[in-house]
């Protein structure tokens, strides 16, 4: 294991049993949420996890914060196996890595003041502190997430903020502690397009300034490239490309980072390969297939997609692809 | 913002009729508990005329078999019923509180666990287990409210555990585990202010019924025979004759009228909180 690697996620699966049927046919299926995955993320860079609903981005993040129990695999955080702690050794790690979530109408509790949201936290890891420093700690955060006064919002409630304005207090909350580790699970999806940008730039401006490590997970490619210095694509509960930010969107290999790069890129491109790039078909994440996870949507397939799984393997220096075909595509298209 | 809230509530609960007269009728009820000494022309335990009096100006509704006046009775009464009516549905709140926090936050075997034994609860037929219970450990005014509360409260604890099981779902509850706050501190700032305006129409309903089912253990005898309430003044108007003679009309009745009056205070009160409190109830007004 590398020394800088702040977090080493190996064989990561999550399993969910859905129910269904009546009383009598009773059928339960297993629905593959996180299926195998291996990633590190590296001191100081932010690791762009990308790929479409429910592809179990979510899944992952909830894993990796303790919220849910992995079905298998090993997490490991600045080298301690997350994985075997007791609850109240979890909630130690926990002042250390803090995650940033996709709603924030939901994350904040509708009855408390942003005051007592913010000492939340405190309260939890460091309860002996006098109030007055819990106070400043709380003061500090809201200036660090550019709320100015930061006693004009100290006093509010939640439904008297904005969306752009409840989602920076969401993320005063993640930093108040100074963790190491955020991760941000689509954290402008639910917001207006105008106020976006701003919290993309503050949680750069907040891991430039804090030396934080951040895993970001959005379904828009044009965001992720904003934001991260390398990229994993994730496709039905697998890792299928990963590798630095400009080998992802310069040289995609696999079919379906092609085809979300395409549709960013060049729509004209895109229009004229259609038929090529488009994502056709259900996704269906219940069976465990024997072949290439993609398979059926994509637009290359040969024989040997149907019967084996694609490994990730390393094509180029820290990228990585998981695709039977991917030699072959590379020489079509250059 | 909760000020607002509770304003809000307020307004929706005296919008409606039947919550105003529901909450009408228990404002009187308080103000006679409160009041009886006040209120009632002689000591209900002394006896002041001579037994089986037929109601005339000096004893309103008459006396009874050994001479106490019944409308002090009846009044003094007021604070027996009342009393134990909301000191066991107090209990019984607090219990399916308990139950249907930890069942519906800790989910799983204990859920099940506690969930099964809220069914047995509510199945078995109430009455004869009750009249059993009572009779098992003996008349007293502390007997009767643990009766009453052993056996109602299973239905606001399954109530209550679906609240639960919407707020666990809720992304601040979420929030605060991610943080590390612990279990105790999760319940009390975010499930517990979610779970107490349902607790409040629970607890409304749970009181209408432990009065009822305080009469009826009463009037079969099990009540505590210290602490007259309606239903034992009922138990002594049976056991002396009163039902087959004209003396129903001033010794069985008035209870009788008091008891329905009160159940009713509270019923009404209670639908009409389960109306605020669940606004698909709500009509459109
Ligand atoms: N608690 C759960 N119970 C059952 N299935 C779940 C649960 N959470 C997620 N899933 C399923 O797991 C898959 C991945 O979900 P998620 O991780 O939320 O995707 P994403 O965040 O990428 O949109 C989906 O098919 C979803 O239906
Ligand atoms: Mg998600």
């Amino acid at each position: 294991m590398d020394k800088s690697n702040l977090l080493n996620v190996s064989n990561l699966k999550k399993t969910f049993i859905k129910k269904s049927g009546t009383f009598l046919k009773r059928k339960k299926t297993e629905v593959y949420a996180v299926n195998n995955i291996n990633l590190e993320v590296k001191k100081g860079e932010i690791l762009g996890i990308i790929g479409e609903s429910g592809c179990g981005k979510t899944t992952t993040a909830r894993m990796i914060m303790r919220l849910m129990k992995e079905t298998e695999g090993e997490i490991s955080f600045e080298g301690v196996n997350l994985c075997n702690l007791k609850d109240s050794e979890t909630n130690k790690i926990r002042k250390k890595m803090q995650m940033i979530f996709q709603d924030p109408y939901d994350t904040l509790n509708p009855g408390m003041r942003i005051l007592d949201i913010l000492m939340e936290p405190i309260n939890a890891h460091e309860k002996n502190l006098p109030y007055q420093a819990k106070y400043q700690r709380v003061v500090e955060a809201i200036e660090a997430i550019e709320l100015r006064p930061a006693e004009d919002f100290i006093h509010r409630y939640p439904h008297q903020l904005s969306g752009g304005q409840r989602q920076r207090i969401a993320i005063a909350r993640a930093i108040i502690l100074k963790p190491s580790f955020i991760a941000a699970d689509e954290p402008t999806s639910m917001l207006d397009v105008s106020v976006r940008a701003g919290i993309l730039n503050l949680l750069l401006d907040l891991r430039k300034k804090m030396g934080l490590t951040m895993m970001f997970i959005t379904h828009d490619l044009s965001t992720a490239s904003y934001m991260c210095d390398r990229i994993a694509v994730m496709y039905q509960g697998k890792i299928v490309e990963i590798g630095p930010t400009k080998k992802i969107i310069h040289k995609p290999s696999h079919p379906y980072t092609k085809a979300l790069v395409a549709v960013v890129k060049d729509l004209n491109h895109f229009i004229k390969n259609r038929e090529k790039l488009i994502l056709d078909g259900e996704v269906d994440s219940t069976k465990e297939e024997k072949g290439c996870p993609f398979v059926s949507r994509c637009p290359h397939k040969e024989d040997i997609c149907h019967s084996q799984v694609p490994n990730l393997e390393a094509i180029d220096n820290g990228h990585s692809v998981s695709c039977h075909c991917h030699t072959e595509l590379l020489e079509r298209t250059s | 913002m909760g000020n607002q809230k509770w304003k809000k509530y307020w307004q929706v609960l005296t919008s409606n009729n039947i919550g105003l007269f529901g909450l009408i009728l228990l404002m009187i009820f308080l103000l006679i508990a409160i009041l009886a000494p006040f209120l009632a022309p002689f000591d209900p335990t002394d006896r002041v005329g001579a037994p089986f009096t037929k109601p005339n100006s000096q004893f309103l509704l008459g006396t009874n078999d050994v001479g106490q006046d019944i409308l002090s009775e009846l009044l003094y009464g007021t604070r027996i019923s009342l009393l134990i009516g909301v000191i066991a549905a107090f209990i019984s709140i607090l219990l399916g509180c308990l139950v249907g926090i930890v069942s519906g936050y800790y989910g799983g075997k204990v859920d099940a666990l506690l969930m099964r034994l809220v069914d047995l609860v509510l199945v078995i037929p109430f009455l004869p287990l009750m009249i059993l219970l009572a009779a098992f450990i003996g008349p007293s005014f502390w007997n009767i409210v643990l009766v009453i509360s052993l056996i109602s409260w299973a239905s606001p604890a399954r109530v209550i555990r679906s609240q639960v099981l919407t707020l666990k779902t809720k992304g601040y509850v979420e929030a605060a585990k991610s943080i590390g706050t612990n279990i105790s501190v999760v319940l009390s700032r975010h499930i517990l202010p979610g779970v107490i305006p349902i607790a409040l129409s629970q607890f409304v309903l749970a009181a209408s019924h432990s009065i009822l089912i305080e009469a009826s253990l009463s009037f079969l005898g099990l009540g505590d025979p210290f602490t007259k309430s309606w239903g034992t003044i009922l138990y002594y108007a049976q056991a002396r004759g009163a039902f087959l003679t004209d003396a129903w009309i001033w010794w069985v009745l008035p209870p009788g009228l008091l008891i329905t009056t009160l159940v009713i205070g509270f019923a009404f009160t209670g639908y009409s909180l389960e109306e605020i409190l669940n606004p698909r109830l709500r009509k459109e007004r």
